[in-house]
């Protein structure tokens, strides 16, 4: 009874000013602009053109694996990746039943030939590498066969960035470096002869570069089997179509390859290509999957800015609270009746915690609502977004409760924890770019020490608020991406749920204790 | 068994002394008024009796427990001086809103919401947000808020603090009517006219410590002054008098005879009678509860050095 009692007391001073009103407008104009959203499929022709282009990204492991089939340069978070050069063609799609498109079963010939060798875009060390692997044929088999390798064998080369020059291949030396060689140089002017059995020199960073390790027999050993269990694996993990027939026909020579091909789900499936426009069809604002255009609201609009406008003015309206109730001649009025200073401290924070949760709902479960109509796709998991705001409030609320009960001022915990915001984004972001920085191995300079050891030591003890931010996206994408884009995601060194939540909910708990026992051990 | 008990009870802010061992007892029923200037600690007594503040040393109990317990908060009611209602509430939904913390139930709290709010006059104004009451409303409001949920124990810090002089009326008639349901009032006032109407009895406290207490009655009584007043014609004996030893003073035709050294009024009565001197009117002379007031602040601490108390730079503020 206490309890409902403060909340509707929190409601009644947060709906007596002007702020709740500019929150509710904000919100709603959010709403209109998801409700402006069209979500139009591609028509199966292009469609289907479409998918089949992303075919070129397989997965190792029978596409079990994160990691993709192909050449990659660097490691960490620094790799790039490059697909084998197939090209997948797809022609004479044709409708096989009645029903509704996105259900619609279609047949199709799918076109598999190596591309016209030429030197690809780029320069320097990766064109060259790219153009190596290009002279090579039959693509498709190489593919394939790399694809069903378990596990996955690939030939590594370390190369010194510098001069590009292999020092080292499957983890052994190849060849003293450049490094080494210089260093003997002065050495042998002076007369010296080098020690035949002397160790090589130090190396300095190299570059790691990989491509499948595929032999002719493997390439051979492929078979028609093997081939219909990859396209049907692509067309699994590039649009989520698991209902497809595949099956291989005569009249082409290797190494083109043609197939027969009958898919069912159609436009249901999440990576069918969709046009997503904005403002009731005004201008185009994703070409793309559904997810394209879902998380381009969900993530950027309502996760993204509108969590950080929802935030702020949150943080504005309820930073009131707890400086409201300690002022002289209201806390008195409040402490004679039969509460204690725990139960006050704890009602206030929820009070402004379930204020924030409503407000969530209302935006968020307005958003999701109409998304859903629109694109006629019905992804709960957006709805996360609410508990995942609250909780990204409740951090930055605790420290605005300590600094209530510390200052007594509102304007003071107002801007203090605006500026307490700013540092945890800061602090994140600086972590996510520290740790690609230390992933780059051709760098010679480094970040300054302590910087390094600022930004993991506030990491550490600090909110994970961009953790959670980066957590809730992966989340999102879960719900309507497909499992090559998922794959993709995967491969970045996300932070784990539990980290993220346990220091927040531990640095929620220590503002908490500060503020309770900075309360309970005051006069009046 | 006293309702209000205090035995040595002391309160240091920091090094100020507010509280220097204060001991005083409350009987049901009664209305005590507690009387001191600002600073006198007479708030800090309150708040302690209330587990506001919490004491240093001494001990302090309400009806009959500790205090400070949820329990006892339950059953008393408190005015704070200078407090601050919220704005965004109006008269009827903050009383409902501590109703709930009180545990009352929807049909008590609509009762006695109603009720208490028509007992100070503001009805009318039940549904109006608070922040547009003038300060005699924000008062009144204060007192209802104190004794709606049928509370044993009232504390009243300045309750006629700016409330005009009709509205303390009403205010005084209240507590008259409070104490008469059995209530305990505990006042604590400046204002002594008004402490001295109400009160059973009264506690003066100066620099944190009691330093009288007892019934009104007590404390203005005067046992050594007599107002004489004789027929009209007749003259009033000053010289001989005086020369008996008593200091005389004559206005208006009447006399102030004080007594001195232990005299009684009767050798005066016998002059007068020796005299044929017609007495008409003689009365024993009490005084205000200001003067009493007045007098026992200048002796404890003299004008002179109130003056340079007063005068020097602001230490930092108690709540009282």
């Amino acid at each position: 009874m206490k309890f409902l009692a403060f909340l509707r007391d929190s409601y009644r001073e947060a709906v007596d000013g002007f702020v709740i009103y500019v929150m509710l407008g904000l919100s709603a104009l959010v709403i209109v602009l998801a409700a402006s959203l069209s979500f139009t499929p591609a028509e199966p022709d292009q469609a289907f053109v479409d998918i089949a282009k992303q075919f070129k990204l397989a997965f190792q492991n029978r596409g079990a694996s994160n990691e993709p089939v192909g050449y990659r340069v660097g490691s960490g978070l620094a790799t790039k990746y490059g697909d084998l050069p197939c090209e997948y063609t797809v022609s004479d799609v044709q409708r096989m039943d009645a029903g509704s498109r996105a259900t619609g079963t279609y047949k199709l010939r799918l076109t598999v030939k190596p591309p016209k060798v030429e030197r690809p875009r780029g320069n320097g060390l990766e064109a060259d590498l790219m153009a190596a692997i290009a002279e090579r044929t039959d693509w498709f088999r190489m593919v394939v066969a790399a694809w069903a390798q378990t596990p996955y064998r690939q030939d590594v080369a370390e190369l010194d960035p510098r001069t590009a020059e292999v020092v080292g291949l499957n983890g052994a030396p190849f060849g003293p470096p450049r490094a080494a060689k210089k260093a003997k140089e002065p050495e042998k002017e002076k007369g010296k002869e080098p020690e035949p059995d002397a160790p090589p020199a130090p190396r300095g960073p190299t570059i790691r570069v990989s491509a499948p390790q595929v032999s002719e027999a493997e390439k051979k050993a492929v078979t028609d089997e093997m081939m219909t269990d990859f396209l049907k694996n692509q067309f699994a993990l590039h649009a989520g179509l698991d209902d497809v027939t595949v099956k291989r026909l005569d009249g082409v020579t290797e190494p083109q390859y043609l197939f027969d091909v009958e898919v069912t789900g159609g436009s249901a499936s999440r990576g069918w290509p969709y046009t997503t426009k904005a403002l009731f069809g005004a201008f185009t604002l994703s070409k793309g999957t559904l997810a394209d255009g879902l998380l381009l609201v969900e993530d950027n609009l309502v996760n993204g800015i509108g969590a950080v406008v929802t935030l702020l003015v949150t943080i504005i309206l309820t930073a009131f609270f707890i400086p409201n109730l300690m002022r002289k001649g209201s806390l008195d009025l409040i402490l004679a009746k039969p509460v204690g200073r725990g139960e006050l401290l704890v009602y206030k924070y929820v009070g402004g915690l379930t204020f924030m949760f409503l407000v969530s709902c209302i935006a968020v479960g307005g958003v999701w609502l109409v998304l859903s109509i629109r694109s006629g796709y019905w992804n709960p998991v957006f709805l996360l977004s609410i508990p995942m705001l609250t909780f990204s409030f409740a951090i930055l609320y605790a420290f605005s409760a300590l600094l209530g009960v510390l200052t007594r001022n509102a304007i003071v915990a107002i801007l203090l924890t605006i500026l307490f915001m700013f540092i945890l984004w800061a602090v994140g972001t600086g972590k996510t770019l520290l740790d690609v920085y230390r992933a780059v191995p051709v760098r010679e300079d480094s970040a300054p020490k302590w910087l390094e050891y600022t930004v993991d030591g506030a990491n550490a003890v600090l909110p994970r608020y961009k953790d959670l931010d980066k957590l809730m996206s992966r989340t999102l994408a879960e719900g309507v991406s497909t499992p090559a884009e998922l794959k993709s995601r995967e491969r970045l060194d996300l932070p784990s749920w539990g980290s993220a939540i346990g220091v927040s909910m531990g640095f929620i708990a220590l503002m908490l204790l500060l503020a309770y026992w900075r309360f309970v051990t005051r006069d009046g | 068994m006293p309702v209000i008990e205090t035995q040595g009870l002391r309160k240091d802010y920091g090094g100020i002394e507010a509280l220097k061992g204060v001991s005083l007892a409350v009987e049901p029923g009664q209305i005590y008024g507690l009387l001191g200037q600002n600073g006198a600690g007479k708030s800090t007594l309150v708040k302690i009796l209330l587990g506001i503040v919490r004491k240093t040393d001494g001990d302090a109990y309400l009806l009959g427990e500790s205090v400070g317990t949820a329990d006892v908060r339950r059953r008393v009611g408190f005015l704070p001086e200078d407090h601050a209602f919220p704005g965004y509430h109006t008269a009827r939904t903050v009383l409902d809103f501590y109703g709930r913390l009180y545990g009352m139930s929807k049909d008590d709290r609509r009762t006695r919401i109603n009720e208490a709010l028509d007992i100070v006059g503001l009805k009318k104004r039940m549904d109006t947000k608070i922040k547009s009451y003038s300060k005699g409303m924000k008062q009144r409001l204060g007192i209802a808020q104190s004794f709606f949920h049928d509370p044993e124990v009232i504390f009243l810090d300045e309750p006629t603090d700016g409330v005009d002089p009709v509205g303390r009326k009403d205010i005084r008639e209240l507590l008259v009517q409070l104490k008469g349901e059995g209530r305990t009032i505990f006042v604590n006032s400046h204002l002594l006219g008004e402490v001295e109407m109400i009160s059973d009895r009264v506690a003066i406290m100066h620099l944190g410590d009691v330093v009288r207490q007892g019934t009104v009655a007590d404390l203005t009584r005067q046992t050594d002054k007599f107002a004489v007043r004789l027929a009209d014609g007749d003259e009033f004996p000053l010289d001989d008098l005086q020369r008996m030893g008593y200091s005389v003073s004559l206005m208006d035709g009447t006399a102030e005879v004080e007594l001195t050294d232990g005299k009684g009024i009767d050798p005066v009565l016998s002059l007068l009678s020796e005299r044929r001197l017609r007495l008409r009117h003689l009365l024993e002379m009490k005084q205000t509860l200001e003067d009493v007031f007045v007098k026992l602040i200048d002796s404890t601490e003299p004008r002179a050095k109130r003056a340079v108390r007063a005068a020097r730079p602001a230490r930092p503020r108690r709540d009282d």
